[in-house]
């Protein structure tokens, strides 16, 4: 029973989320795929079950790999939209969230799973309502949305007594944290290896920082500073903030597949984080 | 865009689960059954999520059966043993290098994550046991499809980036290493063009140098003919080749150290033209003062 219940859940959420990607209302998309306006209502409220007719029609406007997505559970096939991912018309996002310079959805995981955790759905759900964020971008892996949206939740949680970003930390090394990114990472047979396809993958996080790498066999330095278009954007001390995470994040990536032994060694000079890693 | 109509829809499904229940007799009772679907009305009516657990059963996906792409005979095989390829990668001209569907799905393991690369497999009711052993040969359609695929669900710009991902594997065997090492680009580019791309790049592919000038190079192809006189013109000059070769190119120059390139495509079969026309540009690659390159 359980299994059915989220199983339409999932497929009522992502429904919802295709749809807002594709700018379409309920009325739209009913007139599109020949449906009742209530029957479209009732996907989306988990109350019915999709027909496999009107599921593979639907997915087939919005541009969806039916099977993939329905399976996965999570909107992954991005093309034919993928001009909304940033779009203040999709899913109206506040000024405040918008911008060139953002963190994806990806990125966000192991933050909302740490609060879902902590403090409950329901905490996670206000919080996203009372600062105009629709819930449904967390089902879009790379939806984008700005460093500002961190920064927020982070001031948020601090009246609970935490700190968000300390904890989150203990979601990044769990392997569902970094979606489909996982399973690069679980191949790699050394911690070198491990970050340099970290490093690689970055763009499918963030945008915010720009990283320099000097690899070679047994070792990898790296150079981490802000964007200069983010510095312009950005409180200097939310960039430094939000970097002082990510570089904890690589050690905890690390620890993930256990290289913790290896010598990772940190320094920070102004703006600049250097780190290095030797096997 | 129109949308396939629902009619077609169901009937296709029900189409399907008539022609497994007439391959598979029992077996394919025994999956209903398991699966709980109702067998007094018509299988579109059962449950999306039932109908889905059937066709992961038998290692196809709800796309292609409404497509009315699955291979039957392919899927009763399969049903009864790991190794049966699809009988249309194989049977016609299999010419092609198991490597090339490797790198490709590898690639698309490495950007999108082990699940995908297995719903990919199974939109094209591949299983991960056909990739054991990549002394295997098979026709081009494979690469074709998986680069369809990936046209299709991912865009443009990730195919371009299959074909880099192929390049740098290539980069690692033997001509790689050899390449890499000869002393001057254009002798590289051209002992790659000439003699290796059509023996261990692509052999179902005529390329050409055109002309050849400092910093840049233009190459231009066209598939065999008598691949076109038995697949059609249509399908050896998917678009999706064109731009999985365009990633390829450009990332040939790579090969030699501190040189990058860029390649840009001025003809293309399946927009029309006779053959295909790539530009390939090659520049030094700074480093910047500190010896760091920039990965950003």
């Amino acid at each position: 029973m359980d299994d059915q219940l989220n199983q339409l859940q999932k497929i009522a959420q992502v429904w919802r989320a295709g749809r807002l990607l594709s700018g379409k209302t309920q009325k739209e998309l009913s007139r599109i795929l020949g449906l009742s306006q209530a029957s479209i209502s009732k996907y989306e409220s988990m109350l019915l079950e999709p027909s496999a007719s009107d599921w593979y029609r639907f997915c087939e406007f919005a541009g969806l790999d039916a099977h993939k997505t329905l399976e996965l559970g999570y909107i992954d096939g991005k093309k034919k939209f993928k001009h909304r991912l940033h779009s203040d018309s999709a899913f109206s996002l506040p000024m405040r969230y918008r911008g060139d310079f953002y963190l994806k959805v990806r990125e966000l995981i192991p933050f909302k799973d740490f609060i879902i955790e902590k403090l409950g759905n329901e905490y996670w759900l206000d919080f996203l309502k009372n600062h105009g964020i629709p819930a449904d971008i967390f089902l879009i892996y790379d939806f984008q949305i700005s460093l500002n949206f961190l920064v927020d939740l982070r001031k948020d949680t601090q009246k609970h007594g935490f700190d968000l970003l300390d904890g989150a930390l203990g979601q990044v090394g769990k392997d569902h944290s970094h979606g489909v990114l996982q399973y690069e990472y679980l191949k790699k047979k050394s911690g070198v290896d491990l970050l340099k396809a970290v490093m690689d993958s970055q763009a499918y996080y963030q945008n915010v920082f720009e990283i320099q790498s000097k690899i070679n066999e047994k070792s990898i330095s790296c150079e981490l500073h802000p964007s200069l278009e983010a510095s312009e954007i950005f409180k200097m001390e939310d960039l430094q903030i939000y970097m002082n995470f990510k570089v904890k994040s690589f050690q905890e990536i690390l620890k993930m597949r256990n290289f913790q032994d290896d010598k990772f060694e940190i320094q920070q000079k102004e703006n600049t984080i250097y780190f290095k890693l030797a096997s | 865009m129109k949308l396939t109509d629902k009619r077609t829809v169901e009937k296709r499904i029900n189409y399907f689960f008539s022609q497994s229940n007439e391959l598979l007799g029992d077996n394919f009772l025994n999956l209903l059954d398991e699966f709980r679907i109702n067998t007094s009305i018509k299988p579109s009516e059962n449950s999306l999520t039932s109908l889905v657990g059937v066709f992961n059963q038998l290692n196809v996906t709800i796309d292609n059966v409404v497509k009315g792409k699955v291979d039957l005979i392919t899927m009763k095989n399969q049903f009864y043993s790991d190794d049966i390829l699809p009988s249309k990668y194989i049977d016609t001209l299999p010419y092609s290098s198991r490597f090339t569907g490797f790198y490709m799905l590898d690639y698309i393991e490495k950007e999108f994550g082990q699940t995908s690369a297995a719903f990919t497999r199974q939109h094209l009711q591949l299983k991960s046991s056909h990739f054991r052993d990549l002394s295997q040969k098979n026709n081009l359609l494979l690469g074709i499809d998986i680069a369809d695929y990936v046209l299709d669900y991912h865009g443009k710009r990730h195919v371009e980036s299959m074909g880099k991902n192929s390049m740098t594997h290539y980069s690692r065997g033997v001509h790689g290493q050899e390449l890499a090492k000869m002393n001057s680009i254009q002798n590289m580019l051209e002992k790659l063009i000439i003699d290796y791309a059509p023996v261990s790049i692509e052999k179902n592919y005529v390329w050409k140098i055109e002309r050849q000038q400092p910093g840049t190079l233009f190459i231009s192809g066209s598939p065999k003919e008598e691949l076109v006189d038995i697949f059609g013109r249509e399908t050896v000059g998917a678009r999706s080749l064109e731009i999985l070769r365009t990633g390829f190119i450009s990332t040939i120059p790579s090969l030699m150290s501190g040189l990058r390139g860029s390649c840009t495509q001025h003809r293309s079969i399946s927009l029309g033209d006779k053959w295909d026309l790539y530009e390939l540009n090659y520049f030094p690659y700074v480093n910047n003062e500190n010896g760091l390159s920039s990965l950003s």
